[in-house]
């Protein structure tokens, strides 16, 4: 700073959002919801990423959850797991063996498993092919002052996996991990009591199918397209409701970035 | 009014000083007096004495003279104007400079310290400010200016530097005291760092080798361990003196900042026992009995390690950054210390966390959000009370702007600490009356507040709706008579407001958004400049086709590619993203070809195509692809443009991979759409450098002058383009 310009800022630094493979603001994803014999069509759209602050938020859009909300959009801020935040989750009522049976579903957590480091489960940030992360929605949208829906909630959070090479012949998600699986993976870290997960009437659900692929005409339809899946979580709801979309590629990019 | 003075003689000038202590009418009206000042400059001087007049008497007038300035010196532009306009310091270094040995004591302490306060005020007007805003007079400015670049003009240095090593430490300490005060830029700052006495430049220039720094050759080198000066102020801090450690831990402060050359210094390991590290020194007095001293070593350490660390962002020593919180803390938490010691306080915090998330994230942890938040609570009323806000003592106004700057800056960079300050700790209030305050200082670190939780999606979705802030925020940003430092502040946080993502961007569309950014735009430098284009930038993204059509009536398609080809870089890259975000679409790749004339957009693209700024050409390959992605006629266009083709060619050769991406896609789409377009490929060489790509497993860089060697790929984003480059290749092939 050489000279008192009368714009002198307080920072230096931008803050551009630079995404990592699908993971870009702007982002569009497709798929369902589901739980039961129940699906829904969901449409995930990221609004802003920051991979150096682990953070992450977008829009969730679920269609014909309930009858008085024809579609419901709610707005969720992620946690990236990585250096920064671990697998534990130590917030809205998960413990440590449902993060990990959860966590276990996952086909690619099971090539970072090795990698991780107590207390929390950290890993070292780095690119593993597939970005693991937590999603708490926050409030709907247009209107965040809107609290009660009836026949939906959103108090629980969704564990998510982004595989960015997704196998073609494995299914993106794996049954539940089997006992001496969580027994393998609590050697390294500390025991956790067991809880029988409480079945509660579904709030979501959908049957899991691929989402459709995109329209593009560019280049990057060729390879795997990048697939999300995640499990809804929350004590009093049915366990393991299913998050299955797959990456909208697009043929053109717009950019902001926050000043 | 001109109270000019007939004679003047040491009774009168104590009569005068006496009548402008602590008295700002009438300090301004002595300063207006130009008669008076310029006599009183000329009393500065040595003259030859008359037969009948005693030397005591002559010595006498000098000494009362210097206090004389001293006192009008500080605190009024006008004063200050006035003795710039008379030389005054000039005179003072002339007067110093021709100091005889038999010369009283007094006279030398008389003429330092005038200098150290002239300069002192002087700097104020020059800038930045050391303790928040100070009021803007671009008049004054420019002639300060000239007279600092003067003070620290070698010649200048080499009349009161030499006196850091003197018997008499008060002398000492107001050397130190200027150069805390004064040293506020890089190049003033390497003026004193590397300042050697006249004897030891003799020997430096001797016994250098060209090859070797000096000090690392040679342990007795005069310019080891910081630098002479350096030198001579660590000895200062053996005083067991507050005021003598306080003037010399601001002076170490104001040459560390932001100068590892001199910090590496201070804390490299040493066997010298006679010069230890400085820097466990400096932090032993953060716990001084001394608040003054405790917050001089703070700043001080501060500057020492985030200037060791500015070369490697995020290695910043967390242990001592964290013994420099809770020093800060004590001061702000403590109900018994005074406004002046709190802002110290609060701006030291600002240095240290400014621009570095991992300390924003430890000053958080250690609780000093929390204890700033409390203070700024309990200094500020939720209402409007214009009487009430009259009477406010203004370091109570001081300490609110210098609270507000450090919650900005501790939520610049992370969601977790932008949610606490809206939710747990309920602050949104607070900045909200501060919008209005009467003191710009105020209202500029309310905006800055603003503009840092605007950087959160959910609380411009949520607390900055709820609340209103937003809409009082643009009030702000539309009063054309604001100061434009709050205007500017207010400018960034309008850009983050007016992204899709905004509630609000409809509603301040609808309220004159698009005609106050052009009137900035018309009427600003490039600074602002650039700032206007970024917020129409971010307006565009994602917008309908009637808000692209709205906004380019407003800013018109010959003045947008103008700045594309600006000389400013950052116009430049913001106006090229405008054009980017303009053909995100098909509607809007429709709206630029029927509204620029085609000469004219190309050469816009060209420029940023191949400009060597990396920013500029990532926009610039963004919003060619874009292009490419329209109708075939536009794709056609494209191709009767050779110098383009010959700019892809050069960007997939020698760019980086994220300004690639995009120019193969581009490249992609063009022979997808229609395989005849190989052959202009082929001429321009494109084709055989795609070959040539896949051929070398990683190799890329195909011309000698390449960024990126072959046989080489660092990134995933490197295989993308191989992977890119293969299926453009395949679709060469199928088509054959």
């Amino acid at each position: 700073m050489s000279s008192p310009d009368p714009l002198v800022d307080i920072t230096h630094i931008r803050v551009r959002s630079k995404g990592h493979h699908c993971l870009y603001p702007g982002a569009s994803f497709q798929g369902t919801q589901k739980s039961g014999r129940n699906s829904y069509d969901v449409n995930v759209t990221i609004v802003d990423v920051n991979f150096s602050s682990s953070f992450l938020c977008g829009y969730l859009r679920i269609r014909g959850l309930t009858d008085d909300w024809p579609e419901l959009t709610t707005y969720f801020d992620a946690e990236i797991i990585g250096n920064r935040y671990g697998f534990l989750t130590q917030n809205w009522g998960a413990n440590e063996q449902e993060d990990m049976v959860h966590w276990q579903r996952f086909p690619a957590f099971r090539h970072v498993k090795s990698d991780l480091k107590k207390p929390h489960l950290t890993m070292a940030d780095r690119d593993r092919g597939a970005v693991f992360m937590r999603w708490k929605e926050r409030f709907l949208v247009p209107d965040h002052r809107v609290q009660d829906i009836n026949g939906a909630s959103f108090a629980g959070f969704y564990y998510v996996c982004v595989d960015f090479n997704p196998q073609p012949s494995s299914s993106a998600l794996r049954p539940a991990p089997l006992e001496n699986e969580l027994m393998d993976l609590s050697t390294s870290i500390s025991q956790g009591k067991s809880e029988a997960v409480p079945i509660s009437p579904p709030r979501r659900d959908s049957s899991a199918r691929r989402g459709t692929r995109g329209s593009s005409v560019g280049p990057r339809a060729s390879p795997p397209v990048a697939t999300m899946s995640g499990f809804y979580f929350h004590q009093n709801s049915e366990p393991y409701q299913q998050l299955s979309l797959c990456h909208v590629p697009e043929s053109r990019s717009s950019s902001f970035e926050f000043r | 009014m001109n109270m000019a003075v007939t004679a003047i003689d040491p009774t009168t000038l104590k009569q005068r000083k006496n009548l402008v202590i602590g008295n700002p009418s009438a300090k301004l009206a002595l300063a207006k007096d130009t008669a008076f000042i310029q006599s009183l400059v000329g009393c500065l001087s040595r003259a030859p004495l008359p037969q009948s007049e005693a030397q005591g008497s002559q010595d006498d007038v000098r000494i009362e003279a210097a206090h004389v300035i001293s006192s009008i010196s500080y605190g009024s532009d006008d004063a200050l104007r006035s003795l710039l306009q008379a030389s005054a310091l000039h005179a003072l270094l002339f007067a110093l400079s021709t100091l005889k040995p038999y010369d009283p004591i007094a006279l030398q302490t008389a003429l330092l310290r005038a200098l150290r306060t002239m300069s002192t005020a002087v700097a104020e007007v020059v800038g930045p400010s050391q303790l928040g805003l100070c009021s803007y007079s671009s008049d004054t400015r420019d002639e300060a200016k000239a007279v600092l670049d003067f003070l620290f003009e070698l010649e200048n240095l080499d009349v009161f530097l030499p006196l850091l090593d003197n018997k008499n430490v008060q002398l000492s300490t107001f050397v130190a005291q200027l150069i805390g005060a004064t040293v506020r830029n890089k190049s003033h700052r390497s003026a004193v760092a590397e300042w050697l006495p006249f004897t030891d430049r003799i020997k430096e220039v001797k016994g250098k080798r060209g090859w070797e720094k000096p000090e690392a050759a040679n342990s007795n080198a005069p310019s080891r361990l910081g630098g002479w000066v350096v030198r001579n102020l660590s000895t200062l801090l053996q005083y067991r003196n507050n005021n003598v450690q306080e003037a010399a831990l601001s002076a170490i402060a104001a040459l560390a900042m932001d100068n590892p050359n001199v910090t590496a210094a201070l804390t490299k390991l040493t066997h010298d026992r006679e010069s230890p590290t400085l820097l466990p020194t400096v932090l032993s007095l953060t716990t001084s009995r001394s608040t003054e001293v405790q917050l001089a070593a703070c700043l001080c350490a501060t500057h020492i390690i985030r200037a060791n660390a500015s070369n490697h962002p995020g290695t910043v020593d967390q242990a001592i950054a964290s013994n420099i919180i809770h020093a800060i803390n004590r001061v702000l938490s403590s109900s018994s210390e005074r406004p002046p010691m709190r802002i110290r306080a609060c701006y030291t915090l600002y240095y240290l966390v400014k621009d570095d998330k991992d300390i924003c994230q430890a000053a958080v942890d250690h609780g000093a959000l929390e204890k700033i938040a409390s203070l700024t609570k309990s200094i500020t009323p939720l209402t409007k009370d214009e009487e009430r806000d009259e009477d406010e003592p203004e370091s109570t106004a001081a300490l609110r702007e210098a609270a507000l700057i450090v919650i900005a800056a501790l939520s610049l960079f992370d969601n977790d600490i932008r949610r606490e300050i809206a939710d747990t700790l309920q602050l949104i209030p607070v900045i909200h009356i501060s919008l209005s305050n009467r003191h710009v200082g105020v209202r500029y670190a309310a905006c800055q507040c603003v503009r840092a939780l605007s950087r959160a999606v959910a609380i411009l979705r949520t607390n900055i709706m709820d609340s209103g802030l937003g809409s009082s925020l643009f009030q702000i940003f539309k009063k054309e008579e604001e100061d434009p430092r709050v205007t500017a502040a207010a400018l960034a946080a309008i850009t983050n407001m007016i992204n899709d993502f905004s509630p609000l961007q409809p509603k301040l569309l609808a309220q004159g958004l698009m005609p106050r950014l052009k009137q900035l735009l018309d009427s600003g430098n490039s600074p602002t400049k650039v700032n206007v284009l970024w917020a129409i930038k971010n307006l565009l993204r994602k917008s309908t086709l009637e808000t692209k059509q709205e906004v380019m009536t407003c800013l018109k398609w010959r003045q947008l590619a103008n700045f594309c080809m600006d000389p400013d870089t950052g116009i430049q890259e913001q106006a090229t993203a405008i054009f980017r975000n303009l053909a995100e679409n098909d509607s809007g790749v429709d709206l630029i070809f029927q509204e620029m004339e085609k000469d004219l957009l190309f050469h816009a693209l060209l420029t940023g195509l191949d400009s060597p700024d990396e920013d500029v050409k990532l926009q610039a390959a963004y919003f060619l692809a874009n292009l490419a992605n329209g109708q075939i006629t536009h794709q056609d266009c494209i191709f009767t443009y050779p110098d383009i083709l010959h700019s892809m060619h050069s960007c997939i050769t020698d760019a980086k991979p994220e300004i690639r991406h995009p120019i193969m896609g581009c490249i992609y789409q063009m022979l997808s759409c229609n395989p005849k377009r190989r052959d202009d490929l082929n001429d321009f060489g494109i084709m055989a450098t795609l070959r040539h790509m896949c051929d070398h497993t990683g190799g890329v860089s195909m011309s000698p002058g390449g960024r990126y060697p072959s046989h080489h790929i660092p990134m995933d984003d490197d295989k993308d383009t191989v992977l890119l480059a293969r299926q453009i290749l395949e679709l060469d092939r199928v088509d054959h």
